[in-house]
């Protein structure tokens, strides 16, 4: 870090993704919960520090943020912290915050009252007048609020959300036909990979800024085109799973590529073993088994770098080995798999689990998915990667549906706390009146037994989708 | 007016178009360094100063007025805000390149660097020409460099498709997907407990075992790619498919040379062995394919980065690259032969030469592109080589090269042939005619270097059945020394008939005959000798008489050990 930069600088991000937490955990703890006193401790220390010398104007501009009169710089991996901000500002019609120098000096409690207020404006017509006037009353004279400029078109939060969004749910289908174009041209002629890796690109750096919809995204089910769904939920459960364990950007086009493509070898096996109903014989369970290998030969007949195709390959070769290298296809000169083999295995078993086949017609439910899989760990899985996606993907993962201790059905939806997912975000599910379900208010629950008296939701119990007769991907899509 | 204000008044401010001269102006410094960067070598001064140049202005530019964004259509190009270009764009100017390649716009923000301004625009330069699509492109090459103050956006690379699909492609459909191994026909896991939260915590061993998991996959170490091609291989049971493996692998042992990988190298021969002689595949074109591996892989395209490897050789490397060497095809001598024009130190030049020579063994033709190749140095540097190997196949090839066309050659050959006691000295007579003087004093050195009956007798019949002419005294008078040094009382009645017999008067043209006569009875130093040389004293020719006294010093008391 170079000392020429000033405060803002140097700091800009940090102060913002302080507030932002602080934000997030007084929404679901109390004051005295250990995190909100560390989130609270965080903020001040950069606080005390950036205000030293003058008022903090935190001003958002155009879809950008404005510390003092400096603009943020884009930092790819603060993208998701700043995309949250500037949808928590515009949802809220705020144009700026300034903590005058005298926030230096505020009470501590203050200032979770405050960022308590910030997150409540919500519930009113207008936010901001309703946050005005509570800072009137509570005589909070150190920091001050000004509404959005007139002409700030493009920090509109909900535009941007839209056109995140729109962008996430363009390139899910754009992932299922270019894996569905490689996969058939390849049988002709060489292809490229230019479109794949664009795509992984793009998968990357939507997963940075949002990785709870490109999870949700993954509910999407395609039974006509089952393998290449497959593969693209592959490439985005395995993505967010390395992302969340710290794989570098390179590493995680690379991975999305390997999901992209790990069933390439699907192509050349025989339909008749692929749609067969019934259980599979000897003869076609050994055709089946060769997928991965035949898999390899295809992506080695891929018009792409020697850099990448070296990086692509192993992954969709591992991705039915166990730890211990049983499973296949047999390996004798192999000693260990690779950890994006590992990655890809959990994200193949678990999208696998979660789908409708043709001899379970009846899909296990993600939260059911992640506990039989646990009882796997170690021996089908690495243990220490399964213990991060299952802390990834919480307890009941984004596009659960559940059922509320109120007896209300539910979908996951998010978790607001990326690393922490103990408190989810639930889309009540009410009756239309003809037994379909519609949307209805999104609520933040515990997933703990509610204590006699306590008006928190929490949790009894994950549910097959086919039970009540919906499908989570109409809802991530807003198609219901 | 609050800050709130004065931002917004001076971002504003900072985004009404600065002066026209003045983006344009740096718009041109953009343009010339890009184009010196074209032109050329990375790092040569014209380019660093031009690439500082621009650096400089875009940095006063952007604290002025504020960032600035290069925006490219098919027909115009504005930058910072200014229109600097309209009418089509000239190719391999670099909007040219960027609009080619879908780049929408590019912004330089502040605190913008150098290093990512000479990045940058290398970046642009490298995909200057429409590359192929192994080589990747631009938009690849922005986003994996993520730069901290170059911003950019790319055009929708997927318009070609229907980015309305409808939704119903997400409804369920009438048919079944196939079955997955790990559920299909049973159920591996019933009945399960809930998770417990705390069980999810990793410990600090997992901690670290998940830090080396993502250092290993970051810094990506061949053998596992090679292993699981090699594991491939012993699966695949079809000629084509083996035949991709074979092939991926060969340009993996190009590859892991050119990163001085040898074990990486190791890992492909001896895996390859591995699965020949594990006698998994027992189809009939497995052994002649991977033959023709091993024949692919020695050959010079193949094995071409080990000029660099040699070049950059350290002698810790020394022994695991010598085990490559020794798995390859006896035609990579070709190769390895060239490598020994390289000066290294001994020990390593002796692991390169025993390489070679333990390939020659296998099969000698492999010499052949050497020994008829016009480029003389190999031929030349070979030679030692082959005196070492020995045997038939030595004298075979050193018998060859001296008679390269290359003088140099030649010699070196006759020198190595001189060296042993495997080739006869008949043998290397018959270069005594060469027409190279350092040649046939090579010859004639190794004829003299002991007394040698056979030797003798070859140098005898020369000098008696041969012709000179004047230009070849000096030639004439080595054989006489030569002689001297190898022969007996044996060459004496020929040395006195040379000496003694002649017609003087007639024959002026045979004194260097008498002359070398009177060096070989020298060099014979025997009684028989001497006599001679008395005689040839006591002649009525006063040349004669001079120099038989001038040679009968040798046999003076005084000069009893000396020529």
């Amino acid at each position: 870090m170079s000392d020429k930069q000033s405060i803002p600088e140097r700091f800009g991000h940090d102060f913002l993704r302080a507030l932002y937490h602080m934000i997030n955990t007084v929404r679901i703890y109390q004051d005295n919960n250990q995190l909100v006193r560390k989130s609270l401790r965080t903020f001040r220390t950069l606080l005390d520090l950036m205000a030293a010398e003058d008022d903090i104007s935190l001003f958002l501009w155009r879809g950008r943020f404005y510390i003092g009169e400096q603009k943020l710089p884009y930092v790819r991996d603060a993208a998701t912290v700043v995309n949250a901000m500037i949808d928590f500002f515009s949802k809220r019609g705020i144009g700026s915050i300034i903590f005058l120098q005298s926030s230096r000096t505020a009470l501590p409690e203050d200032v979770l009252a405050f960022s308590r207020l910030l997150d409540d404006s919500i519930k009113d017509g207008d936010p901001l007048s309703w946050l005005d006037q509570q800072l009137r009353e509570e005589k909070y004279s150190w920091v001050q609020l000004f509404r959005k400029h007139d002409d700030d078109e493009a920090s509109d939060g909900e535009s941007a959300d839209g056109k995140r969004y729109e962008k996430a749910r363009q390139t899910y289908f754009h992932a299922v036909e270019t894996v569905k174009e490689v996969a058939n041209k390849l049988s002709q002629s060489m292809v490229g990979v230019r479109k794949a890796r664009r795509l992984a690109q793009t998968i990357v750096d939507l997963i940075r800024e949002d990785t709870s919809l490109m999870i949700g995204l993954t509910t999407i089910k395609d039974f006509d085109d089952y393998t290449y769904t497959h593969s693209v939920n592959v490439a985005l459960l395995a993505t967010c799973l390395g992302r969340y364990i710290g794989l570098s950007d390179v590493s995680l086009e690379h991975l999305a590529v390997c999901g992209l493509f790990h069933d390439l070898g699907k192509v050349g096996v025989s339909k008749d073993i692929l749609l067969k109903e019934g259980a599979l014989t000897d003869g076609e369970w050994e055709q089946m088994k060769k997928h991965p290998l035949i898999g390899v030969r295809k992506i080695l007949m891929l018009n792409a770098p020697q850099s990448l195709r070296s990086r692509i390959i192993i992954a969709p070769f591992e991705h039915h080995l166990n730890p211990d290298m049983t499973g296949y296809p047999r390996t004798l000169f192999m000693v260990r798999l690779s950890l994006m083999g590992k990655i890809l295995r959990i994200a193949d078993v678990y999208e696998a689990l979660t789908a409708e086949r043709v001899y379970r017609p009846m899909p296990f439910t993600p939260d059911e998915t992640l506990r039989k899989m646990w009882l796997a760990a170690g021996t089908n899985f690495d243990t220490v990667l399964l213990k991060s996606f299952i802390k990834m993907m919480g307890i009941y993962p984004i596009g659960s549906v559940v059922e509320l201790g109120d007896g209300s059905i539910g979908l996951v939806m998010d978790y607001p706390n990326e690393f922490e997912r103990g408190m989810p975000l639930v889309l009540r599910l009410v009756d239309k009146g003809n037994g379909d379900l519609k949307r209805g208010e999104l609520v933040y629950i515990s997933d703990e037994i509610p204590a006699s008296g306590s008006d928190r939701l929490n949790i009894v119990r994950g549910i097959p989708p086919g039970e009540v007769h919906i499908n989570p991907a109409e809802f991530f899509l807003h198609v219901k | 007016m609050n800050i709130r204000d004065k931002i917004i008044r001076e971002t504003k401010s900072r985004l009404t178009a600065p002066g026209s001269d003045e983006t344009r102006g740096l718009f041109a410094n953009l343009l010339l360094a890009g184009k010196n960067l074209s032109l050329y070598p990375k790092g040569h001064s014209i380019c660093v100063n031009s690439i500082e140049q621009f650096h400089a202005r875009l940095d006063a530019f952007i604290r002025r007025w504020g960032d600035v964004k290069i925006e490219v259509e098919r027909e115009r190009v504005i930058f910072g805000g200014d229109i600097v270009h309209t009418g089509s764009l000239e190719e391999g100017t670099l909007p040219f390149t960027l609009f080619r390649d879908g780049i929408r716009w590019l912004e330089f923000t502040s605190g913008v660097g150098l290093d990512e301004v000479r990045e940058l625009l290398s970046i642009l330069n490298r995909y200057a020409v429409l590359s192929a699509e192994p080589e990747g492109d631009i938009v690849t090459a922005l986003w994996e460099a993520q730069f901290a103050h170059v911003q950019y956006e790319a055009a929708n690379f997927f318009s070609g498709l229907d980015g309305d699909r409808p939704d119903g492609t997400i409804e369920s459909g009438a048919r079944h997907s196939a079955a997955e191994d790990e559920v299909h026909g049973k159920t591996p896991y019933q009945n399960e407990p809930a998770i417990d939260p705390a069980c999810l915590t990793l410990t600090p061993q997992e901690l670290a075992d998940l830090e080396e998991m993502i250092h290993c996959e970051e810094t990506a170490d061949a053998s596992s790619r090679l292993n699981m091609l090699l594991d491939s291989l012993l699966q695949y049971q079809d000629e084509d498919d083996f035949g991709v493996i074979l092939d991926v692998l060969s340009d993996e042992f190009t590859d892991s040379l050119v990163r001085h990988d040898f074990e990486a190298s190791l890992i492909i021969l001896d895996g390859l062995q591995y699965v020949l002689d594990s006698g998994r595949i027992r189809a009939p074109w497995a052994g002649r394919l991977t033959e023709s591996f091993y024949h692919k892989i020695s050959d010079a395209a193949h094995l071409k980065p080990l000029e660099d490897v040699w070049s950059n050789m350290h002698m810790s490397r020394a022994a695991v690259l010598g085990s490559v060497f020794q798995r390859l095809q006896p035609r990579a001598v070709s190769t390895l032969a060239r490598l020994l024009l390289i000066h290294k130190p001994e020990q390593l030049e002796q692991m390169l030469e025993d390489a070679v020579i333990s390939l020659v063994r296998q099969d000698a033709n492999c010499l052949d592109p050497i020994v008829n190749d016009t480029d003389e140095r190999a031929a030349a540097r070979l030679a030692p080589v082959l005196y070492k190997l020995g045997g038939e196949v030595s004298k075979k090839y050193l018998m060859k090269l001296a008679r390269h066309a290359s003088p140099s050659v030649r010699l070196a050959a006759v020198k190595s042939m001189a060296r042993g006691h495997e080739i006869e000295a008949a043998d290397i007579f018959r270069f005594i005619d060469d027409p190279d003087e350092a040649v046939r004093r090579a010859v004639l050195k190794h004829m003299g270097r002991s007394r040698d009956e056979v030797v003798e007798d070859v140098l005898l019949h020369y000098l008696q059945n041969s012709h000179f002419n004047s230009s070849q005294d000096e030639h004439v008078l080595s054989c006489f020394r030569a002689l001297g040094q190898c022969g007996s009382e044996r060459s004496v009645p020929f040395l006195r008939k040379t000496l003694l017999s002649r017609k003087w008067m007639a024959d002026l043209k045979k004194s260097a005959y008498r002359r070398g006569a009177l060096i070989a009875l020298a060099g014979l130093k025997t009684p028989e000798a001497r006599k001679v040389i008395e005689d040839a004293s006591r002649s009525m020719h006063p040349g004669l008489r001079r120099m038989a006294r001038e040679a009968g010093r040798i046999f003076s008391p005084e000069n009893k050990g000396g020529q």
